[in-house]
């Protein structure tokens, strides 16, 4: 705490000044190379290519286009097959971390799951081509089906053990305790205990496979076309910028609400404990 | 009890998500140019990479962009995450840092790539650098704010005895911080030496990072020596490994020095 109760408005300047310096290269560096640019793609995103003029027509096309619904309808079916196989492989080994686990052999198995986390998409995709290789799995929508299960379990295991990891082990007991059978306990205490982290690790891996370019570009073959990819050919390929822009500027208020919901989730949730 | 069926479960999970890298580790030491047709060891394709210029030339790209951006995104989050630890309850940063980790990947590097074409700024190094940097620098800012800094007493009483401002920062404030700088300068580096998205979009043409260059050969698999599939193990393996040895150390000082004791992944 700062020392003396009789502050000068000037020192007070003084100190807002000195924090300021603090904190301006970081805010600056961000709203230049972050946010700037995202402003600038959503203007882009309501800019006629041809014309030049103001126009809702990138977002009308996007929503409505066959070849646009049907992109985001393999999309969608990758992500939600994605979703639904990482919850149902996650939830045992999070309810363990949460539950079961001996307080010594917790640390060591999140950060067994923690790490690959931080290995990039990339480089895990060519480790598992080798695998379905081997398996003598053909490129395609299966192939980037389970390539894609293995990339996003860490992204929706943590979450879960998150919101798992502060519910009160007593409240478990007393549901036992009560005759709760198996089935009742995981049904009517746990997964709706757990809700908050099924919702976040669902959301979290559905908008992030959603844009996956890396797993479908190199195992998909040419059955397999996604958001992700279409960007890239707007973007890299057609020159399509308003196009390219619009879809961005979807996915990223997608994201932002997700974000925004994710954290007052994990807040209330928090508080409720 | 199924608490033991379920603890075999989570960790033959655990080991089902080493299995492919480890997979690979072991088939970059293969004779054969296939994976799965085990011919003998060899370290050859590892030789064939010191011997190759491209991907000597990706090497430097990426180590010399990965160390500019470690530091120059570590030295832009240090005193906003100072200013953070003094008043926590102020939550504008964490607000601003979270997007550039939270929205998709690839939505940021196409909106730095439009803005880096609309000026006419030259796609290269300094492009993807730039890149990188813009969400090293939200990394930097949440693992030094998540591991425990500088204690504010301290810095008051080094304040109290007649320290300068300079001298605080460099006697106190940063030899304290040093077990987060050194975990954010190590995280950022990973991260930019690793990755494939952003530099995708924003390197413009001819220019190659190794993930880059794995990429590149990748998808036109077994063209050349250089392009097989175990030539491309040896490559992802250096990487894999550069990226597992440091995310261990990383989680490692996270889960012990966590201000809050909770885990923060992302």
């Amino acid at each position: 705490m700062e020392a003396g109760g009789h502050e000068t408005p000037e020192r007070i300047g003084d100190r807002r000044l000195a924090q300021a310096i603090l904190y301006a290269p970081l805010v600056v560096f961000l709203s230049v190379f972050f946010y700037a640019p995202l402003v600038w793609l959503s203007y882009i995103s309501f800019v006629d290519q041809d014309t030049g003029s103001l126009t809702l027509r990138n977002y009308l096309e996007v929503f409505t286009s066959p070849g646009y619904l049907r992109v985001f309808a393999i999309s969608l079916a990758i992500a939600m097959e994605t979703v639904a196989a990482t919850l149902i492989i996650a939830l045992p080994a999070a309810y363990y971390l949460a539950f079961g686990a001996r307080s010594g052999e917790r640390p060591f198995l999140i950060a067994g799951f923690l790490v690959p986390f931080w290995v990039d998409f990339l480089l895990r995709a060519i480790a598992f081509k080798n695998l379905l290789y081997v398996l003598g799995l053909r490129e395609g929508y299966v192939a980037t089906l389970i390539a894609m299960v293995y990339e996003y379990l860490p992204f929706m295991l943590l979450p879960l053990y998150a919101s798992l990891s502060v519910i009160d082990p007593s409240v478990i007991e007393a549901a036992r305790s009560l005759g709760a059978p198996r089935s009742m306990l995981l049904s009517r205490v746990i997964i709706p205990l757990s809700m908050p982290g099924i919702m976040v690790g669902a959301l979290l891996v559905s908008l992030m496979s959603l844009t996956e370019y890396i797993v479908p570009s190199l195992l998909g073959g040419s059955q397999v076309f996604t958001v992700g990819m279409m960007i890239y050919s707007l973007f890299l390929e057609g020159g399509l910028w308003g196009l390219g822009a619009a879809l961005s500027i979807v996915i990223v208020a997608a994201s932002m609400i997700l974000a925004f919901y994710a954290s007052r989730l994990l807040a209330v949730n928090r508080n409720a404990v | 009890m199924p608490s033991k069926i379920l603890r075999a479960y989570t960790y033959a999970l655990l080991a089902m998500i080493y299995v492919p890298i480890a997979f690979m580790v072991v088939m970059s030491f293969n004779d054969s140019p296939y994976a799965g047709e085990w011919k003998g060891f060899t370290v050859k394709w590892y030789k064939l990479l010191l011997a190759d210029s491209r991907a000597l030339e990706a090497f430097n790209n990426s180590l010399t962009i990965a160390i500019a951006s470690a530091i120059v995104s570590t030295l832009i989050a240090l005193p906003a995450a100072y200013h953070t630890s003094k008043t926590p309850k102020l939550g504008v940063l964490n607000a601003l840092t979270a997007p550039p980790i939270v929205i998709p990947e690839i939505t940021e590097a196409v909106s730095l790539l439009v803005l880096f074409l609309y000026i006419g700024f030259p796609l290269g190094w300094v492009s993807v650098f730039i890149a990188h940097t813009a969400f090293n620098a939200a990394y930097a800012y949440v693992t030094l704010t998540v591991i425990r800094g500088a204690d504010e007493n301290l810095v008051a009483a080094a304040r109290t005895l007649g320290a300068s401002r300079f001298y605080i920062w460099r006697r106190v404030i940063i030899p304290l911080s040093m077990p987060g700088i050194v975990a954010s300068l190590m995280l950022t580096f990973m991260l930019s030496f690793t990755n494939f998205i952003k530099t995708l979009f924003t390197k413009g043409p001819g220019f190659e990072t190794l993930p880059i260059l794995i990429w590149n050969r990748a998808r036109r698999p077994g063209l050349t020596e250089l392009s097989s599939q175990n030539a491309l193990n040896a490559l992802t393996t250096l990487l894999v490994l550069v990226s597992i040895s440091i995310a261990t150390v990383y989680t490692v000082i996270v889960l012990r020095r966590s201000r809050t004791s909770r885990i923060v992944g992302a």
